[in-house]
């Protein structure tokens, strides 16, 4: 008899448990979101910073209020999300190294995404070359710069130096010298004829370049536009260069 | 048996039934209603004494990644969160154990301050009391509005003002109490129009009792003096670092004129001037008689600052925590250098920083107010930082200076009476910070236990000491909690009792919290008159020099925009008026770009037949091995609190 009270005892003591268990039957992400940032002008891939770089700022539709995400963007422009959920999207391309637009009411499906995102660089860094001078000592990097409308300025351009491929503006070595940046103070507009050559003194920088290893050079180029928010840095692609 | 079935069954539904008492509905017997408490004067003066205490003022008790008025008790093991300063995220100084820069994350959203203002105000026409004393009250209420505002303005941008008593309507939307952000511009104009209102009724002196610690109008004054500067640096630098989004785009940050900069300069400088001209207020000991004079003063200020009332405009008082629970603060605790530690497991907290060291003048007083440099080379090579002293190359042509203090024996008075520099007198005690020795065959022993017998015979000991009682630099760098040895070859000095003394246990600091004074007035005035051409720059000049006369410089230099605005540096030291400069200003992101503040390290050099000292300029340890620290331009502003919940627009980048 008490086996059968303990036994009803237990019944009704799980169905109050079990009652409060709800199971979390919501749907995941069911989406695929990818492409790259490319130049409007030739489709080329826009280098990015993946630290504290351009980011895509997305808001999903069909909520009282709208919070923004933002997705990263990879160092040579492609990005990828693979935790969507599908539904209608505004994508905001701002704060980045491009001019700014909107895409309205995006819609994205279940599966695979491609979204490539066609811009305006504020600058181009071109006919970058970046050699290791074996006579000097010297990281010498020349190029010359394109803006992106005849309006951009260019307020400073920097050969950035790191021990990986995600060097940039916020990943880098504290380099010593005075010729690895030059900074344009009013600043200027851009000249496209004009050649610029910069360069790291291996020598007096010889702590961070101590280790035969392969190291990673990049050439930054900080815009000044008005009215466009933050502007980040537009590079050419880096270099890997062994010491 | 099925009647017994039965009953288990009607017991276990019994259980489901005391959910449906409204308990909820009583009363609660331990507090108070609003009604009860503002019925009468007694009430209200309890309500506004909550009030002063939910001022968000940076005080010691501030922790700016925490919250206001942090009195978490650690417990005999924990000192994580304690001993903290908002000068820890700039360029003077890092907490000992490393610290990166970045933004204030308090997550501070004084609305609750601001409802209970506004049924303070909403009360006071009811209260029985006479008209001075309810003009008063009422006047002492928008001055705490008019801070907290402040407090949120300079976070947030605009916000939603609220300057009425929202009432929730059960049952209904209650879309009343969904009030949208005002614009930057029109959160500015109300914080300054509520110290207008504030200063109207408010009284040029207290009661002797009430001291500095309650408002004057000369208080409310000084705050319109900051918070239209901070408006009027914001509306003049907005574009050295814009920010673009929705928020921007309805004005919600941003979206000031030229037109508006130079209106709140004015008004800045009407304010100050107001305090300056009519309140009576004077620097505090202005004319000393010689350095030492200057420096025993300046560090009197901020160690009995109640002395100093005749310069103090506001203050924060304390009584002692270690009695009273959830009072007091933890200054002397954590921030005494390790040789006078007060006994507590944390210690010698507070690193000031070269960068700052540096910036300090010495007495050429040529006219010009630059800085002076300290020298370490002699070849005059003073831009040369090793990433860590253990790499240091002792070939470099490194001065020697026989004592560790005579490197900073010219240096500005302020310097000393803020700083603790290696070699100098403190409680008695000689300070020694030594980052480690050259042996006598060139090898060197840095930042770790080791000794050397000299040329002389004589055994030196790579931290200055044999014990590590013995001496307060460069130990147990990296080991968060052993880190109680200034990582920078400084500690602080500013605001620790030299001679009071005080229980080694958490919150037994007492001393008052400066939060307005003259000094930082002069200041206002002289940065709003050069940068809006509007005011007397001859006056400006000659506030700012006798700042410069205070701390025992005998010469003028001109009031110019670079001038004024590294006075300020050195001036308002570690009072937490830098990072907030950085932000108004619009400077901090590019002062933090990847960068890494300085260190000094001090090295006996046992190479000589009596070991001198040489001084390497150095990356800071914590620093360098972040790759150096960055500020972001999004945290200008920090994000709005909730926006998923109460439809707040979301800052730009958040």
């Amino acid at each position: 008899m008490k086996k059968i009270y303990y036994l009803l005892f237990l019944f009704v003591y799980l169905i109050i448990v079990v009652c409060s268990c709800k199971k979390d039957d919501f749907p995941g992400p069911n989406a695929q979101v990818f492409g790259a940032i490319k130049d409007s002008l030739n489709a080329s891939l826009v280098e990015q910073d993946v630290q504290t770089g351009s980011q895509i700022e997305v808001q999903e539709l069909g909520f009282p209020t709208l919070v923004s995400q933002f997705w990263v963007i990879e160092n040579d422009g492609e990005y990828r999300n693979n935790l969507v959920f599908s539904n209608n999207y505004d994508i905001y391309m701002r704060n980045g190294n491009f001019f700014p637009y909107t895409l309205k009411s995006v819609t994205i499906k279940p599966g695979d995404n491609n979204i490539d995102f066609s811009v305006v660089p504020y600058v181009r860094v071109k006919n970058c070359s970046i050699t290791y001078d074996q006579t000097n000592n010297k990281i010498v990097a020349t190029f010359s710069l394109e803006a992106g409308k005849p309006t951009v300025k260019i307020k400073s351009i920097t050969l950035y130096a790191f021990s990986d491929i995600y060097v940039g503006a916020f990943i880098k070595f504290t380099t010593a010298g005075a010729n690895f940046s030059q900074t344009f103070s009013p600043t200027v507009l851009i000249n496209p004829a004009t050649n610029y050559t910069l360069s790291i003194d291996l020598a007096a920088n010889s702590t961070l370049f101590g280790i035969h290893r392969d190291y990673f050079f990049r050439v930054g180029a900080m815009a000044d536009v008005t009215g466009v928010g933050t502007i980040r840095t537009n590079y050419a692609p880096y270099v890997k260069i062994p010491l | 048996m099925r009647r017994k079935i039965l009953y288990i069954y009607i017991a276990a539904a019994s259980l489901f039934l005391p959910a449906c008492k409204k308990f909820l509905d009583i009363q609660p017997l331990n507090k108070v209603s609003a009604t009860t408490l503002l019925s009468d004067i007694s009430g209200v003066k309890v309500l506004m004494a909550t009030l002063y205490n939910k001022m968000p003022i940076e005080d010691f008790s501030y922790n700016p990644g925490k919250m206001f008025n942090y009195h978490k008790d650690a417990g005999s093991t924990g000192f994580v969160d304690l001993g903290w300063s908002i000068s820890f995220y700039t360029d003077e100084s890092l907490v000992t154990a490393g610290s990166g820069v970045g933004p204030v994350n308090d997550g501070y959203w004084g609305y609750d301050a601001v409802s209970q203002v506004n049924q303070l105000i909403n009360a006071l026409p009811t209260v029985t009391m006479d008209k001075s004393q309810r003009d008063r009250l009422l006047s002492e209420a928008h001055f705490i509005r008019a801070y907290i505002y402040f407090g949120l303005a300079k976070r947030y941008g605009g916000v939603p003002l609220i300057d009425t008593v929202l009432t929730y309507v059960a049952g209904s939307d209650n879309a009343n109490l969904y009030i949208p952000r005002n614009t930057e511009k029109e959160t500015w104009n109300f914080i300054l129009n509520e110290c207008d209102l504030a200063v109207q009724n408010l009284p040029a002196t207290v009661s002797a009792v009430d001291g500095t610690y309650r408002a004057t109008k000369w208080a409310a004054y000084a705050l319109k003096s900051r918070a239209a500067l901070f408006a009027a640096s914001v509306a003049k630098y907005w574009n050295n670092a814009p920010l673009s989004g929705v928020a921007v785009d309805q004005n919600l940050v941003g979206g000031m004129t030229v037109s508006d900069a130079n209106n709140y300069y004015l008004q800045c400088i009407n304010a100050s001037k107001q305090i300056i001209d009519n309140s009576g207020k004077q620097l505090y000991k202005p004319s000393p008689a010689n350095k030492a004079e200057a420096a025993k003063n300046y560090q009197d200020i901020f160690q009995n600052p109640a002395n100093a009332d005749v310069e103090v405009i506001f203050k924060k008082g304390y009584i002692d925590g270690s009695v009273t629970r959830l009072q007091g603060h933890c200054t002397d605790v954590y921030f005494n250098p390790a040789q006078t530690n007060l006994g507590y497991i944390a210690y010698g907290r507070f690193s000031p920083a070269l960068d700052l060291v540096d910036l300090y003048e010495d007495y050429t007083d040529d006219g010009t107010g630059k800085s002076a440099t300290l020298v370490t080379r002699t070849d005059g090579v003073e831009n040369d930082y090793v990433t860590s002293a253990t790499v240091m190359n002792v070939t470099k042509p490194y001065k020697s200076y026989a004592n560790l203090s005579d490197i900073f024996a010219n240096k500005d008075a302020r310097m000393s009476g803020a700083i603790i520099t290696p070699g100098s007198t403190w409680k008695g005690v000689t300070i020694i910070i030594q980052g480690g020795l050259i042996k006598k065959d060139g090898s060197t022993l840095i930042f770790t236990d080791g000794s050397e017998t000299g040329l002389d015979g004589k055994t030196y000991y790579s931290f200055g000491a044999s014990s590590t009682t013995g001496y307060s630099g460069f130990r147990g760098m990296g080991v968060f909690d052993n880190a109680n040895y200034s990582c920078t070859g400084f500690s602080v000095k500013k605001f620790l009792q030299e001679s009071k003394t005080v229980t080694g246990v958490q919150f037994s600091s007492t001393t008052d919290y400066i939060d307005f004074r003259l000094a930082e007035i002069y200041l206002n005035y002289a940065e709003a008159t050069v940068e809006s051409g509007q005011g007397d720059a001859a006056l400006a000049a000659t506030y700012l020099n006798a700042l410069r006369k205070r701390a025992a410089h005998t010469d003028n230099i001109p009031g110019t925009l670079s001038n004024i605005l590294k006075e300020r540096r050195i001036e308002l030291a570690f009072e937490g008026q830098r990072y907030w400069d950085l932000v108004r200003r619009r400077e901090f992101h590019t002062l933090f770009n990847g960068t890494k503040r300085k260190s000094l390290v001090p090295v006996l050099d046992c190479r000589q037949p009596t070991p001198n000292y040489i001084f390497v300029r150095s990356y800071n340890y914590y620093d360098q091995n972040a790759g150096g620290v960055t500020f972001n331009p999004q945290w200008y502003y920090r994000a709005i609190p909730g926006v998923a919940t109460n439809n707040l627009i979301q800052n730009p980048q958040y």
